[in-house]
């Protein structure tokens, strides 16, 4: 048992502590799907519409399980490096700090889904939809600029929280190389397989 | 891995991928006839006038792909399984609409069956052995949260399996030259031949 237990939310058990803010997260991410694809598609023709809004609802799906992946990837890695630096720390608090540092991850789809709902994106053309121009990024062609820095953000207050946690339980020194190691993973992960992918075909 | 585990990741993996389809050839057809005639006449010609990459470029755009597509289906060994899961329905829905859209533009469905079988028999093998791979990322998962001790013996029958990755990958390669070598030329003489 760790020597400093991690906060849970009261009246809660800690499994539902720590699942709420993926229910929550999942609730913020649906509302900004719906809110951006109405926006995007309103001037859209209704078959163009109803596949574009069949393919951003995939696409949106897609990019979320592959997030909680990661963050079980996180875990892992975290947890890993733990165990190398002897510390003897048990899996499931890992897990269980990761989970709670995921508000960072469901107030970035909360804030995402407020933003979209006060100045909604506007609608998309659909020559520039199906012709993207190479040096277009993603979130020029949905329209909404704030879109990375919020997740960049996001995710620093992820690990931050994550490093605060972690250190109730084993020392913050190897807390901190944890969260440092795990960022890496991740990022070496996601970065490599982006640029095997990246063709550009 | 044994033969009975094999056979229900396989099979696990089939569903999800065939599911995928299912779900994306549905949509399209629900909705394609009217988006072909919605789609804008500039965006249409645009396309159609397109010269793409030719090959060594696109053997290597093929290659690059297919590769990150293997690469995330085994990212599921560390992922808990998840991101086998989205990339295969993600890869399903694709090849649905794909389809779906080819018939709705006239293609027969013999045309279509040249156009997918020569380089889509080797690389959804690899896809769905890969996807077999990743499919373990729930029992490591179990063994690494309930602390049984059998964490390192599993990482280590895991790792044993790097064979059959690799062999994976190689079939990648392979397909990635027919995709480009036989399927990009018989598209080209089918497209003539209509």
């Amino acid at each position: 048992m760790s020597k400093f237990p991690l906060p849970r939310l009261p009246y809660l058990s800690p499994a539902v502590s720590a699942s709420a803010p993926w229910a929550l997260w999942l609730i913020g991410l649906g509302v900004m799907t719906v809110a951006t694809t109405e926006s995007l598609f309103r001037d859209a023709p209704p078959a163009v519409a109803a596949i574009g809004t069949f393919a951003t609802y995939v696409t949106a799906a897609t990019v979320a399980l592959l997030l909680v992946g990661f963050m079980f990837l996180f875990a892992l890695s975290c947890s890993v490096m733990l165990s190398w630096l002897k510390e003897s720390v048990r899996a499931a608090s890992v897990a269980r700090a990761v989970c709670l540092a995921f508000w960072a991850m469901t107030a970035n789809a909360w804030i995402g889904a407020v933003l979209v709902l006060v100045d909604p994106p506007p609608s998309i053309d659909i020559d520039a939809l199906l012709l993207p121009s190479s040096d277009e990024s993603a979130e020029d062609m949905l329209g909404l600029p704030w879109l990375n820095e919020l997740r960049n953000v996001c995710s620093v207050i992820f690990a931050v929280a994550c490093f605060a946690l972690l250190a109730r339980s084993v020392r913050p020194l190897h807390a901190l190389l944890a969260v440092l190691f795990a960022s890496a993973t991740v990022a070496f992960v996601t970065t490599a397989i982006g640029w095997v992918g990246d063709t550009g075909l | 891995m044994d033969r009975r585990l094999w056979i229900r990741n396989i099979a696990v993996a089939l569903a999800l991928w065939v599911g995928g389809a299912t779900l994306g050839f549905g949509v399209a057809t629900q909705v394609a006839p009217k988006t072909v005639d919605a789609l804008p006449k500039a965006a249409t010609a645009a396309t159609a006038n397109a010269s793409g990459p030719t090959g060594r470029e696109l053997y290597f755009g093929i290659l690059g792909r297919n590769l990150a597509v293997y690469v995330w289906l085994l990212c599921g060994v560390v992922s808990l399984g998840i991101s086998t899961v989205a990339v295969t329905l993600f890869n399903g829905i694709h090849l649905g609409q794909t389809i779906a859209l080819a018939a709705m533009a006239g293609t027969s469905a013999t045309s279509v069956a040249w156009l997918i079988l020569p380089h889509g028999v080797l690389e959804v093998s690899a896809f769905l052995v890969a996807a077999a791979l990743g499919l373990l990322g729930p029992r490591l998962a179990h063994a690494w949260l309930s602390n049984d001790g059998q964490l390192r013996a599993k990482c280590r029958q895991l790792a044993r399996l790097w064979p059959i990755a690799t062999l994976g990958a190689a079939t990648l390669v392979v397909a990635a030259g027919v995709e480009t070598y036989v399927t990009v030329p018989l598209a080209g003489w089918l497209g003539a031949g209509r």
